[in-house]
């Protein structure tokens, strides 16, 4: 608990309205997703605050940090705070709530840059950037995420990778707090030559900042960071007709093309996503795995389960990738069109068509035809494969123009406008957690889900996930087809503590197997004790991380959560000499 | 106090991962970077608690015995314009209750007596006095005097108009009512009122957590209806309009007569051409949602069931819950009516309908924390400017009232120029060509 002192000095730094240590108000801050894995005994509720403070400005930030390097106190600092990383790890930690600093600094249009402060959501500045012929890189969580935060603390990839790759590949420039409490502007920047790039003059820290996964707020703050931005060429903003669930675009452009693919199987996927990245014909992509398209396809779990159940979904939409073509004219459109029709004949790929009849509200006997027909064709899309024309035959008829549009438009929100994305997963058993996934290649990716859908499969079995069909791979490539990521998404139930305890088991398998098959540094493999299983593997990451956190932070005055705690040893630490 | 309706409830809770989109509106329909924010609470406080998620935390945590009832999770639970919002947000992508874990939680410190002080107040005076205000200025049925209408249950009528207690204490406010029954009597409606003995809808009871009250409130005022014989009712404000669709059925019981907004009355007597809208009216009008007239006045749809398990850890609900989005609430009608007014120069602002921003009125937030109503209302005003708006149209006296209010104070902060604020009713009296 904090002094009234401490709580006074603090109101001092900030304004004492913009200090808090109401339990009720700490308790909403010790309350994140995936909480019940990260607590061993599978509690809902992670470290409770000692106080959350608001700073306004960089000012206010440095000198809370310093107070705390005084006081003994530390501070975690987070912006839209969702996932566990965002909590305290122990007791006398502040957390810094920097949701009053949501200031855009400057849009550099011509030179395609954006300065923002941490409480900038990517939606937010979508909005503007579309006016300008511009856009951001967006990560799957979604448009309310903080840009920032994604770019210089933590990890992720996004829809538009093939044309804008991942967060941390356009960070041009932090302004950093450090955990000292000293304001360091990093790269060009801090020369007064303007925000282009985080690299020098000098050696650059880019690698120190965020490295791989990110920091997770645990070397200091940053205040403001530049990011890069590419130039869009689709519409300055959307007409939007419809409502909540489903919000319809009234017209879309006729330069972007929206697509929904069926490959027959993985090899075809990788395929199709290689040879369009290097054409350079995909602005989005992403593999959506059969059990998420049946969620997209539905707005409540019992018609989930009804189609389902047909077997429909797995027969389909086992591979299948959603993809966005865009054009800057008439005629590259025209090219990148012919260029995809040529790819997907060439893999066998069929352009499902978007506007038949929507799969909800079937009555309950026809539900059961289909999935007796079902049962007897292995290949229901046979014919559209043999016979292409039919693909875009069938999408040009006249039939079913409002089915289309939501289709079309559940697409541009996905793929587009990030309006729609991971928070929709959480739907069918309320909890959900991720395992693989790395920077990497795209058919390793493919590697990846496969493995980490077998291994589901022992916990499906005995009810402890959600029966998805075991493979929730999803992800897609970036930068025109040299990366790709699939991330092995598991529904699991918060409630149930065998499925919570499966839920941690199977992380661990996961980051075991990367170890064993050479899959890389997953998604999961964050934190103290998995990056010092996963280190001895990759130049001994782990050590520099610790030395690093050392020489930034020589009073512990940043919470080390999900990084690395200087004190701490892990078993891995004392069986290989630390 | 036991915590039984809370408890039955901690499925919802459990619901929230903390995601925030219940702070903003739905991020397919934003379109201006100023205008984004949803929820007026969470705009002015910031602190998460202060959020549609942080209230479904709070009482979480209240649940599992972390935390103890006090005022200040009193503060943060009542700093709430209880306008629903956080709602809409979240079923945008989950089937989840908000709004009802809210007010239940509101209901839970008000049995443990942590109201806000002036709660208690405004809770005495509608016990005795049936007006949040207190003894009213003039009595429930004076705005009608001289228009001879007839009064009912003693006379006889087709149609109920209901005038709500603003009236009773804003001259303004009861001159639009008189308007609307003018309107009424013009179009050959066969009228009646209440007069003296007009109950209070009881909304504010049910805003500031009194259950007890708004139960008996709500059922004093369905049978007074029940024995007027009418066959419909008209509700002049949005709020009492939510209160009769939505909650009454919910806490009480629903009017076995057919209930109506002003706006849908008049626009069914448009369309019959039993009314009809000549006169042009030259403005710039934009208009306000009112929540309860909006998303709040969705009706209320019992459902008993059971949550069942399949898929081995997939939850769905057997038979399937009706998910209230808010979208059926009354937007159409007064659109309608101002499209078929001549001369108006209609624009939407930027956050309308189901994801429209409170005006800052409900929840007895002017009451006890004028400093988040006034926000509210002043950052709405702001939108209103940004599309060009030089009249802001709404149909609910809370809103109407508290936009004036807001004008008329200023507060602290220097204040743009007024901007005109009106009941729709006046623009369609006007337009009917009735103000001579």
């Amino acid at each position: 608990m904090l002094s009234s002192e401490e709580i006074r000095v603090l109101g001092d730094t900030v304004g004492p309205e913009w200090v808090c240590t109401d339990p009720c108000m700490m308790d909403t801050y010790s309350y994140y997703m995936n909480p019940e894995i990260v607590n061993q005994e599978g509690s809902l509720w992670l470290t409770r605050p000692e106080a959350v403070v608001m700073p306004a400005n960089t000012r206010e930030v440095s000198e809370v940090v310093r107070l705390c390097n005084r006081l003994n106190l530390m501070v975690k600092p987070i912006s839209t705070g969702w996932s566990a990383t965002a909590a305290a790890s122990r007791d006398r930690v502040i957390v810094l709530d920097l949701k009053r600093m949501d200031r855009i600094i400057e849009i550099d249009v011509k030179n395609q840059i954006a300065v923002v402060e941490p409480y900038v959501k990517a939606i937010i500045l979508q909005t503007i950037l579309w006016k300008e012929g511009l856009n951001l890189h967006v990560v799957s969580c979604g448009g309310n995420h903080s840009p920032l935060a994604s770019t210089t603390s933590a990890w992720g990839t996004g829809l538009d990778g093939p044309s804008m790759s991942y967060s941390g590949r356009n960070l041009l420039g932090v302004e950093w707090v450090l955990p000292t409490g000293d304001v360091l502007i990093l790269g060009s920047a801090g020369e007064g030559a303007g925000w282009f790039t985080a690299d020098g003059p000098g050696p650059s820290l880019r690698g120190i900042v965020r490295g791989y996964q990110g920091a997770f707020g645990s070397l200091g703050v940053f205040t403001k960071a530049a990011l890069k931005l590419y130039q869009w060429d689709g519409p300055p903003e959307i007409e939007v007709g419809g409502c909540s669930p489903h919000y319809i675009i009234k017209d879309l452009p006729s330069n972007i093309g929206l697509f929904m693919l069926s490959f027959p199987d993985a090899k075809a996927m990788v395929e199709a996503g290689y040879r369009m990245g290097e054409a350079g014909i995909n602005y989005a992509d992403f593999r959506l795995p059969a059990f998420m398209c049946a969620i997209g396809s539905t707005d409540d779990n019992l018609d989930l389960k009804r189609i389902w159940e047909t077997g429909l979904f797995q027969k389909i939409a086992n591979y299948i990738m959603i993809t966005a073509v865009i054009g800057y004219s008439p005629r590259e459109f025209e090219w990148k069109m012919k260029a995809f029709r040529q790819i997907l004949s060439e893999v066998g790929g069929v352009n499902l068509p978007i506007n038949l009849p929507d799969n909800t509200r079937v009555p309950e006997r026809l539900l059961k035809r289909i999935r007796r027909i079902v049962e007897f064709i292995d290949d229901p899309l046979k014919l559209l494969r043999k016979l292409p024309f039919l693909q875009d035959l069938i999408s040009r008829l006249p039939i079913n123009k409002r089915q289309r549009q939501k289709n079309l438009s559940e697409l541009f929100w996905v793929m587009l406008r990030h309006a729609n994305n991971t928070q929709g997963n959480f739907r069918p058993s309320q909890a959900m957690l991720t395992t693989m996934g790395t920077f990497d290649t795209w058919d390793l990716g493919i590697r990846q889900s496969d493995w980490i859908a077998q291994k589901k499969q022992e916990y499906i079995k005995k009810g402890l996930f959600l029966d998805d069909g075991g493979d929730l791979g999803c992800g897609g490539t970036f930068e025109q087809g040299h990366m790709g990521y699939l991330e092995g998404i598991t529904l699991y139930s918060s409630k149930d503590p065998r499925s919570v305890e499966a839920a941690g088991k199977v992380v661990e398998e996961a980051v075991q197997a990367c170890i064993d098959e050479a899959f890389g540094i997953p998604i999961a493999g964050f934190g103290q004790e998995m990056n010092a299983k996963l280190g001895p593997h990759c130049g001994d990451y782990h050590k520099w991380m610790k030395r690093i956190k050392e020489a930034l932070d020589p009073n512990l005055a940043v919470d080390p959560f999900f990084y690395v705690d200087p004190g701490k040893k892990t078993d891995e630490d004392d069986s290989q000499g630390g | 106090m036991d915590l039984i309706r809370l408890k039955s409830l901690k499925t919802d809770m459990e619901k929230c991962f903390r995601c925030s989109l219940c702070k903003m509106i739905p991020l397919p329909v934003v379109r201006h970077p100023e205008f984004t924010d949803a929820c007026p609470a969470s705009r002015l406080f910031h602190f998460h608690g202060y959020s549609g998620s942080g209230k479904q935390i709070m009482a979480l945590s209240l649940l599992d015995g972390r935390i103890e009832p006090d005022e200040a999770l009193a503060r943060a639970v009542f700093t709430c314009t209880a306008c629903g919002y956080c709602d809409v947000a979240c079923k945008f992508i989950m089937d989840a209750e908000r709004h009802r874990v809210n007010m239940v939680l509101r209901e839970h410190l008000v049995d443990r007596g942590l109201s806000p002080p002036a709660h208690k107040k405004v809770r005495e005076n509608l016990r005795t006095y049936g007006n949040p205000k207190g003894r009213p200025e003039r009595t429930a049925g004076a705005w009608a005097e001289g228009l001879g209408l007839k009064v009912l249950p003693e006379r006889k009528a087709e149609v109920l108009l209901f005038a709500g207690c603003v009236p009773s204490n804003d001259p303004q406010s009861a001159e639009v009512v008189r308007k609307l029954a003018r309107l009424l009597l013009h179009a050959g409606v066969d009228l009646g009122i209440l007069g003296d003995a007009e109950p209070g809808c009881g909304l504010p009871a049910y805003w500031m957590g009194d259950r007890d009250l708004f139960t008996k409130m709500a059922s004093d005022a369905v049978s007074i209806f029940s024995k007027t014989n009418v066959r419909t009712i008209v509700a002049a404000s949005g709020s009492c309009l939510g209160a009769f669709r939505s909650k009454y059925p919910e806490y009480a019981r629903a009017p076995d007569v057919e209930v109506l907004h002003a706006t849908e009355f008049l626009l069914r007597l448009i369309s019959e051409g039993r009314l009809s809208l000549p006169r042009p009216v030259r403005a710039r009008v934009t208009y306000q949602d009112p929540c309860y007239l909006g998303r709040q006045s969705e009706p209320y749809a019992k459902w008993e069931g059971v949550e069942r398990t399949a898929l081995g850890v997939m939850t769905y609900t057997d038979p399937p819950k009706p998910v209230s989005r808010g979208v059926k609430g009354v937007y159409e009608p007064p659109r309608q009516i101002l499209r078929a007014i001549p001369g108006i120069e209609f624009n939407e602002m930027y956050r309308i309908r189901e994801y429209s921003f409170c005006c800052g009125a409900g929840g007895g937030v002017p009451a006890a924390y004028p400093e988040l109503a006034r926000s509210a209302a002043q950052h709405r005003l702001t939108e209103a400017r940004a599309v060009g708006g030089e009249l802001l149209v709404t149909a609910c006296a809370y809103c109407e009232a508290h936009f004036r209010r807001v004008q008329e104070d200023g507060g602290s902060q220097k204040q743009p120029e007024k901007m005109k604020v009106v009941d729709i009713i006046e623009l369609v009296y006007e337009a009917a060509g009735l103000d001579g």
